[in-house]
């Protein structure tokens, strides 16, 4: 006779997984969009033209 | 289910995703933009994470359905990833939105990126994965896992 003795797939490590899965998604979105030249996340701001300080 | 069948389904659906997620990755303003036609009740802030990690999800997902890694895992969240997309197409096609769907990275104003196109690829998309995921938790697939012919010993 049969009987159940083990335990269903860990839901710990398929959160663990799903985490993960998560978290390098964004990490590498964040490192493409900080690396590329056309930002979504990370925009250049349009900082003013580098102006020297005039002598008194 | 047959083997044969299941293989087919992850190469179809891991291909897909992995078009999807590159052409994405290649035009992330016109994503984006495509993003904000939605009109979806989340702040700036939010969509833009959305524009720069959703492409490389995909991309995950795909590559991790073609070579079959982490198939408990992967599979439901391609369902969820899937069943999120169907839910914001209905919602844009509900409300009349005539948007570029942005699923391969937006910009091309073609019948094909129409939100009713997409709605209806989308529900492909979503049975192909919940069939995987239902595939992926039959016992047969589980190799008989938590199931012990053994007799109990108590």
């Amino acid at each position: 006779m049969s009987e159940i003795v083990g335990k269903a797939p860990g839901r710990g490590r398929f959160l663990v997984r799903l985490l993960a899965l998560l978290l390098a998604s964004l990490a590498l979105g964040l490192v493409t969009d900080a690396w590329r030249s056309e930002r979504v996340f990370f925009p250049k701001k349009n900082l003013p033209a580098f102006e020297t300080v005039p002598k008194k | 289910m047959n083997t044969r069948w299941v293989l087919m389904l992850r190469i179809f659906l891991g291909g897909l995703l992995l078009w999807a997620g590159f052409a994405k990755l290649a035009a992330p303003m016109a994503f984006f933009g495509a993003l904000l036609g939605y009109e979806l009740p989340l702040s700036d802030t939010v969509l833009r994470l959305i524009t720069i990690a959703l492409p490389w999800l995909e991309v995950l997902c795909g590559a991790a359905l073609l070579v079959d890694f982490w198939p408990e895992t992967v599979r439901p969240l391609t369902m969820a990833l899937t069943l999120s997309f169907v839910v914001v197409l209905s919602q844009a096609l509900g409300r009349g939105l005539e948007i570029d769907c942005g699923c391969f990275g937006g910009g091309k104003n073609a019948f094909w990126n129409s939100p009713a196109a997409a709605l209806a690829r989308a529900i492909a998309l979503l049975i192909a994965a919940s069939v995987l995921t239902l595939q992926n938790n039959s016992p047969q697939r589980r190799g008989g896992r938590g199931v012990s012919s053994r007799s109990s010993t108590r």
